[in-house]
């Protein structure tokens, strides 16, 4: 049986006890939303998934199996395919506008939000699975092993990703500065 | 070398920086005490430092914690479709008493039709609604050469 804090959580949620769902969004909504929020780069985009998320945790809470996996890494999965199918749609239908972190020119300003997205449109830069490995093992905190098993990946092939990723980065943030 | 190994080289080392960044906790725990104890040499400080200029830049991109319009959005639509799913749970039992009523009455019927002997068919004088009834031999008889039906047969001729 795998070791899962959120197995009993789940369990009354799938039975449909009163109070279960609103705990559940409770602990877990600002980690869905980030996940969506660096995977996707906007905010609106995110909260849908984050919201979609949640309604499909509510439909298959019976389907989960807490002896085959843990559930934080089962929702990250519906979270990121959900992810992916906006990646996918964006690269599908052209937009009349390009998306607001594609724009690599740098911001005029240093402060701390200018700052921030400045990271936010490197991390965006990256190559998709590239930036899930550093958001998952990085920003949400997951071992290598849980990021490797989520991806579908050996811990190598996450280093990997990881490395290039980081690296990426790096390079694009030192250009942004030596631009700004 | 990887989760679960003993020694750990210079090249291992740099190369767990750059994939996990340069504050040591972060890597995986079986190289964890050894890395430790590597990030004394000079060189290897220098390693750590270069990729906590990277996770410092990553920990810029900090987030706003979610609205609570949006908590409130995720719960009324869970809230609606709990609603539904109720609304159909509630049918189907219903659809379900009122089959299991319709089966029990057509059981009930069934049982008695088998158990009960149909009602006679035949009035006292032998007519039927499909007319008169005629003993077995009589009906052979009318198999003679020239018998009607009206014509009975005569009484079988007993050995004295």
């Amino acid at each position: 049986m795998v070791d899962d804090p959120d197995a009993e959580l789940i369990k009354a949620v799938a039975a449909g006890e009163p109070g279960a769902m609103q705990a559940l969004v409770a602990r877990k909504l600002p980690r869905f939303l980030a996940l969506a929020v660096r995977m996707l780069g906007d905010r609106a985009e995110a909260e849908d998934v984050a919201q979609e998320t949640f309604l499909r945790i509510w439909r298959h809470a019976g389907r989960f199996r807490a002896r085959e996996a843990r559930f934080d890494s089962w929702a990250h999965r519906i979270a990121l395919n959900l992810c992916y199918d906006r990646l996918r749609r964006r690269r599908e239908e052209p937009m009349a506008e390009p998306p607001e972190q594609a724009d690599p020119a740098p911001l005029p300003d240093a402060d701390e939000e200018g700052e921030a997205r400045q990271v936010e449109r490197a991390l965006q830069a990256l190559a998709p699975r590239q930036r899930e490995a550093i958001v998952l093992v990085y920003y949400q905190d997951m071992t290598n092993r849980q990021a490797a098993e989520l991806m579908g990946l050996s811990i190598e092939a996450l280093e990997s990703l990881l490395s290039r990723g980081r690296r990426a980065l790096a390079a694009r943030l030192k250009g942004d500065c030596d631009d700004a | 070398m990887r989760e679960g190994e003993t020694g750990l080289s210079e090249a291992r080392f740099r190369a767990l920086a750059q994939a996990y960044g340069g504050e040591i906790a972060r890597w995986p725990g079986a190289v964890q005490a050894q890395a430790r104890a590597m990030a004394e040499r000079a060189e290897l400080s220098a390693v750590l430092a270069e990729a906590r200029a990277v996770d410092a830049a990553l920990d810029r991109f900090a987030l706003a914690p979610p609205a609570p319009a949006l908590a409130a959005r995720i719960l009324r639509e869970t809230g609606r479709g709990h609603a539904l799913r109720l609304a159909i749970r509630r049918a189907l039992i219903g659809a379900g008493l009122l089959g299991v009523g319709l089966a029990g009455g057509l059981a009930g019927a069934a049982a008695v039709m088998i158990a009960v002997p149909p009602p006679a068919l035949t009035g006292e004088d032998g007519t039927t609604v499909f007319g008169m009834l005629a003993p077995d031999l009589a009906a052979a008889d009318l198999n003679r050469p020239g018998a009607s039906p009206r014509d009975p047969a005569p009484a079988m001729e007993r050995e004295p």
